[in-house]
């Protein structure tokens, strides 16, 4: 269970980007986050492993609180958040299997990592999860020899291979055409329920977003507009969490105020 | 309609540089001590050295392909130990690895101060200290090779793609292992082709180290000169010249197959 509670990002001296955020996610399988561009959706999921540090506020992911933890701390801690990225971020010179096995980076010993002899039962679950999501053929190619479609599956295994308490989607189809970004969200989601894994997911594509999560969150400049199920999101409630531009937000806000 | 590039105050600015630019060449040329008429008996110098020069000499060919051969060994082990070298303060003086600032400042003086002095300077005070002889060569190429390589490595180092790093990262793992799979595997290509160009330099380098008597075939053009063994001159450089063409060969040869 992930209980987020008044959480603050500020970058420098600028205005909040997410503003006094509250959000608890627990029984949803998958779970969506729709929003503008600007809106803070990518702040709020780096937040979560502390790719980006928290202002203030709390983050607690099945009891450890991630906002005060060491570096050490925060290392055990990032073992258990996987996350798979818009641009994949795999490393484009090496193999499949490397990038796979770069999931155990915070395992394995650093012998083992220089030597790239990873153990064995490491080897047996990358392939067995290269089998499931169809690149297990790939393992001995470099991962630039890859489609968009195939290197973001080894994107979702490196982050599964950390046998991960949740998974953190950032725009993981915004780089993929229609057909394949369909096929990755539905794998998305039936890993989701095969491994009983919360997934959150930050997307653009409203369609994709109710045809296959369990949860809706929409986001208006660093706030949470929008908290309910998919077939609860009407046309209004779209409008309302697409309409203005960040700016103009600002200004509606310094008008209140 | 009237259109001109520049406006007429941008135009005076223009001509008053150019006629500023002159003027300091006009007053280098003038303080400088040129005795024209060895400018002007150049060209009959030149044929009367080459007649002197030619044919070559190769009686002495053995000891200047021994000099050769001592000459590719100071180049090859300085680079190598160099390339070991480097590799620790590149990664302290690129922004995005560095330990911390007191590293940034170590790793940046280290690179300046070995950059800043050229390998004959470095010669010279490493034949006072260990002597005349390879080993001086050696250390004087290796200390002006750190600094090329770790700074190129460094700036390498600074441009490679942030998003694995990112990644890695987030899956919980150690600086070290971050580097050893995020930045390593994007900076290999970097790292040959700066490796196998400064071998290439320092190749060429050490064929003068002789001069100021840190080993190499310098020595024996030295010696030659000293003695206006013209003949000999022409065969050593005739040598160098072989050298320096099969270094390139060797060179783009390697970079070829590595990258």
């Amino acid at each position: 269970m992930l209980e987020i509670n008044n959480l603050v990002k500020r970058y420098g001296k600028g205005a909040p980007v997410l503003k006094d955020l509250n959000l608890s996610v627990q029984g949803e399988q998958l779970m969506s986050i729709i929003g503008s561009s600007g809106a803070g959706k990518s702040t709020l999921l780096r937040c979560i492993n502390r790719l980006v540090e928290p202002t203030s506020g709390t983050i607690t992911l099945n009891g450890t609180e991630m906002t005060t933890l060491g570096p050490k701390d925060l290392r055990r801690a990032r073992r258990r958040v996987g996350m798979v990225f818009q641009s994949f971020n795999l490393v484009d010179r090496l193999t499949v299997m490397e990038n796979v096995q770069s999931g155990r980076l915070g395992y394995i010993s650093t012998w083992a990592a220089v030597t790239r002899r990873y153990p064995a039962a490491d080897i047996e679950r990358a392939f067995e999860l290269m089998e499931r999501v169809g690149i297990a053929q790939y393992a001995n190619k470099r991962a630039d020899e890859l489609s968009g479609g195939e290197r973001q599956r080894v994107g979702v295994v490196r982050a599964l291979m950390q046998r991960p308490e949740i998974l953190l989607a950032d725009e993981p189809t915004a780089s993929l055409d229609p057909k394949t970004s369909e096929q990755i969200m539905s794998l998305l989601r039936d890993l989701a329920n095969e491994l009983n894994l919360p997934v959150i997911i930050n997307i653009h594509n409203v369609t994709e977003a109710k045809e296959f999560s369990d949860r809706i969150v929409g986001m208006r400049y660093g706030r949470i507009i929008f908290d309910d199920k998919p077939a609860a999101l009407d046309a209004a409630q779209m409008d309302e969490i697409y309409a203005g531009t960040p700016s103009q937000d600002r200004q509606d806000m310094g008008a209140a105020a | 309609m009237d259109w001109a590039r520049y406006t007429p105050a941008q135009r005076m600015k223009r001509y008053g540089a150019f006629f500023g630019v002159a003027l300091l060449v006009t007053w280098a040329l003038g303080s400088i001590d040129v005795i024209w008429e060895w400018v002007w008996d150049a060209p009959v110098q030149l044929a009367d050295l080459f007649t002197r020069m030619v044919p070559p000499d190769p009686t002495n060919l053995e000891s200047i392909l021994w000099a050769t051969w001592e000459t590719i060994n100071i180049a090859t082990i300085a680079t190598m130990i160099a390339v070991v070298l480097s590799l620790p303060v590149a990664l302290i003086s690129a922004q995005n690895t560095t330990p911390n600032v007191v590293c940034l400042w170590i790793g940046r003086f280290i690179l300046v101060s070995s950059r800043s002095v050229n390998t004959i300077i470095w010669a010279l005070l490493f034949v006072a200290i260990f002597g005349p002889g390879i080993i001086a060569g050696i250390i004087a190429i290796m200390f002006r090779s750190i600094g090329f390589l770790g700074k190129l490595l460094g700036e390498a180092i600074e441009e490679i793609d942030p998003a694995p790093v990112e990644a890695l990262q987030a899956c919980g793992a150690s600086r070290f292992r971050v580097v050893l799979y995020g930045i390593v595997p994007q900076v290999m290509p970097a790292f040959f082709a700066i490796s196998i160009l400064r071998w290439d330099i320092n190749l060429r380098e050490s064929t003068v180290l002789g001069l100021v008597g840190a080993g190499g075939i310098g020595i024996i053009l030295q010696g030659a000169i000293d003695t206006f063994q013209w003949q000999e001159v022409s065969m050593v450089l005739l040598t160098i010249l072989a050298l320096v063409i099969a270094g390139e060969v060797i060179a783009s040869a390697l970079r070829k197959k590595l990258l």
